[in-house]
């Protein structure tokens, strides 16, 4: 059954890659194409998402420094008190 | 129940937590613009012929809206630092500004449907469209908080609607930053 089963997966793998060549090829990131217009957006998209997303990470990391460092000046201040 | 530190700073944060809320809503609107910002730089760095936005839409008008939604921060701006009461005008005057904006956008809109001008024209009209439109929603939500803040300005006291009008006058800075980065890639480029 399991051989069977295998059998069946690449047959089916097969047919699809023959059928759909021309689809396959035509997608440069799969494939690695540098200049294609394609390549290019997408590393656009992901850089402009990456600095927002940076951007908005070094906010709360500002953020959370900024409340150690009160949260320091105020124990510092508690133990001189005591 | 009441809510703590709504007027007064916390020792921790350093603000109170109606700024600490805003700052937190901003952190999310960011997210949600930088998404649409960075599909904006896949469709067009991917398309093989981009269109410029001079071709379809109007400088002057974008231009002139620009201004008026300038005045809308400058207005809350300057309603952080007044009395409540002189606030409370400040905001009136913000609202009509923002409503002035709506007011140009729709005649833009109306300009360019006339125009045959849809979102299913273009891939560039169709990001224009979401844009702009997501970024109105964003200005009717403005408008809408200024007034919910002008209608309670005399109920809350002086340093609930401080707070409050500092926190508006955040949103108008966030929601004014926006249209530039639209201004600029859509009308400019």
């Amino acid at each position: 059954m399991t051989t069977y089963r295998a059998a069946v997966r690449i047959v089916l793998t097969g047919a699809l890659c023959l059928g759909t060549e021309a689809a396959i090829y035509a997608c440069p990131i799969c494939f690695q194409i540098e200049d294609a217009h394609a390549t290019s957006g997408i590393r656009a998209g992901v850089g402009v998402l990456m600095g927002v997303t940076g951007v908005v990470l070094v906010g709360f990391a500002r953020f959370a420094t900024r409340v150690a460092g009160r949260d320091a000046a105020a124990q510092s201040q508690l133990t001189r008190h005591q | 129940m009441i809510i703590p530190y709504t007027t007064d700073r916390r020792a921790d944060t350093g603000v109170t937590n109606v700024t600490m809320g805003m700052w937190l809503f901003i952190a999310s609107e960011v997210m949600l613009f930088g998404a649409l910002f960075s599909a904006y730089a896949l469709l067009s760095v991917s398309a093989i012929d981009w269109p410029s936005g001079r071709q379809f839409l109007s400088l002057p008008l974008g231009t002139v809206n620009t201004i008026v939604l300038i005045q809308v921060t400058a207005v809350a701006w300057r309603a952080r630092q007044s009395s409540a009461i002189k606030a409370r005008v400040l905001l009136m005057i913000g609202s009509v500004f923002a409503l002035a904006f709506l007011g140009l956008k729709s005649l833009e809109y109306a300009h360019e449907f006339s125009a045959g001008l849809r979102p299913a024209t273009n891939t560039f009209l169709a990001m224009y469209f979401t844009l702009t439109g997501l970024h109105a929603l964003h200005v009717i939500a403005g408008i809408a908080a200024n007034v919910w803040a002008i209608a309670g300005a005399t109920r809350v006291g002086e340093a609930m609607m401080a707070g409050r009008t500092r926190a508006l006058a955040l949103y108008w800075v966030f929601v004014d930053i926006v249209w530039l980065i639209i201004f600029g890639l859509m009308y400019l480029l």
